[in-house]
């Protein structure tokens, strides 16, 4: 690969593709687009990215959007990073990416109603929240079983699929979302966080922080 | 590679697209109509399949698979000769495929169940939740739209899945009382969908398999 920017927001799910980088040890820029002052639908960004989403993996002046078809790229490009788990057949490698597709089309819009429920409604947000409860508790209820006999998401070993479900359940408890009753899921929550490639993602999203000055305070 | 395949699919659900792919690969297959209103989607032996309780899921070997994307990926890399999707030179080209198949499950599709049914997004009332469902469905009708300006089909002069992925959103918009009527090369594209002789044969499956279903319950 030739020169590679990655276009996120510190917390958002752009903070899965940075990890998945940092996993593949791959040296890259970041930019940060201000969602929430709309830089995102500015002409400069459609111009890179026409969705007007992030993230954003601009690779030498073209541009892939969407978290899973950039984490899966990268798993090709880097197959031996273990973004993965190794496969025994097609099946399974269909398998991690029917994964990331329900994680990317279920869980995702379902914790956008509960966290950012204006995103759903011209109306009053607070049904909307409620029934975004609704819809992330079965998919709660279910990872916490899947975790109850093993560590992580594959079994033994990390997988991004782990980093990328962990930004979902932790945004939902943004979004008063009660995570507690679900031990399996707090267990898997510390190892999570552990994961140095997590941890390099984190850095690298307070020093592109501390590169514009700060957050803004926007309400 | 040859593959013993079965899909569990629903009466104008997504699980059409996948139809449509099977048709396109001439190969024999096994389908089942899941009945919504019965709840058959919930029943033990269907979620034993699928815990999601979701259709399209796709019976390989006798192993499930679900999630139309992944099930659209999955066959174009076991009869790459079909034609569900462009050549691909390489990766970049692969997760490009890939990523407008998560634009329209993760984006599209989502917009277009706040539009047609807007009870799956709120508690309370409906109608503000199908009013922002309809700013959200346009914005992404307008790109398509811009797309589309220029070519025929989503990646070119060559239809692909992608297409039929597309037409399944938008005209799902319509059952919902959408006016689709201003976006000019998507009624153009629509049309050239519909006279695909993959979709029309999964179309006539789709609804010979329901038919069959409410006349044995009749």
């Amino acid at each position: 690969m030739g020169s590679i920017k990655l276009y996120h927001l510190p917390g958002a799910c752009s903070r899965v593709t940075m990890t998945a980088l940092e996993q593949c040890g791959v040296d890259y820029e970041d930019e940060i687009v201000m969602l929430m002052r709309g830089a995102q639908h500015s002409p400069e960004y459609r111009a890179i990215n026409p969705r007007g989403k992030i993230p954003c993996l601009v690779v030498d002046g073209r541009a892939l959007g969407e978290n899973a078809a950039i984490i899966s790229y990268l798993h090709m490009e880097y197959p031996d990073a273990g973004l993965f788990p190794a496969i025994a057949d097609p099946i399974e490698g269909a398998r991690q990416l029917s994964d990331l597709f329900t994680i990317s089309a279920n869980w995702h819009p379902g914790v956008r109603a509960n966290m950012m429920p204006v995103r759903w409604t011209t109306g009053n947000p607070e049904e909307v929240r409620a029934k975004g409860k609704q819809l992330v508790e079965p998919l709660l209820a279910g990872l916490d079983a899947r975790l109850a006999s093993q560590p992580f998401w594959y079994g033994e070993d990390w997988a991004i699929t782990d980093t990328y479900v962990y930004w979902n359940y932790t945004t939902a408890e943004q979004g008063q979302v009660d995570i507690s009753p679900y031990v399996n899921i707090a267990a898997h929550r510390a190892r999570v966080e552990a994961h140095p490639a997590f941890q390099r993602a984190l850095a690298r999203e307070s020093t592109a922080i501390e590169r514009i000055g700060g957050m803004p305070n926007v309400a | 590679m040859s593959h013993d395949l079965k899909l569990f699919h629903g009466y104008t659900a997504c699980s059409r697209v996948t139809l449509t792919a099977l048709e396109t690969l001439g190969v024999p297959y096994d389908e089942q109509i899941i009945l919504f209103e019965k709840g058959e989607h919930k029943s033990p032996d269907y979620l034993r399949l699928n815990p999601a309780g979701k259709v399209p899921c796709l019976m390989i070997d006798g192993q499930p698979l679900t999630e139309n994307g992944a099930i659209l990926r999955f066959l174009h890399a076991e009869y790459p000769d079909a034609g569900l999707f462009p050549q691909a030179n390489d990766n970049w080209d692969r997760a490009q495929q890939l990523s407008v198949l998560l634009w329209i499950s993760a984006g599209w599709h989502p917009y277009v169940r706040a539009v047609k049914m807007p009870m799956m997004w709120t508690t309370g009332d409906i109608e503000p939740v199908r009013e922002k469902g309809k700013e959200l469905f346009s914005g992404v009708l307008d790109q398509l739209d811009a797309e589309l300006a220029d070519r025929k089909w989503w990646f070119g002069d060559e239809w692909s899945i992608v297409d039929t992925y597309f037409w399944w959103a938008y005209i799902n918009s319509e059952f919902g009382g959408f006016d689709l009527s201003p976006w000019k090369n998507i009624a153009r594209h629509r049309s050239d969908n519909e006279a695909l002789p993959q979709l029309q044969r999964a179309l006539a499956r789709e609804q010979a398999a329901y038919d069959a279903r409410k006349a044995e319950m009749a």
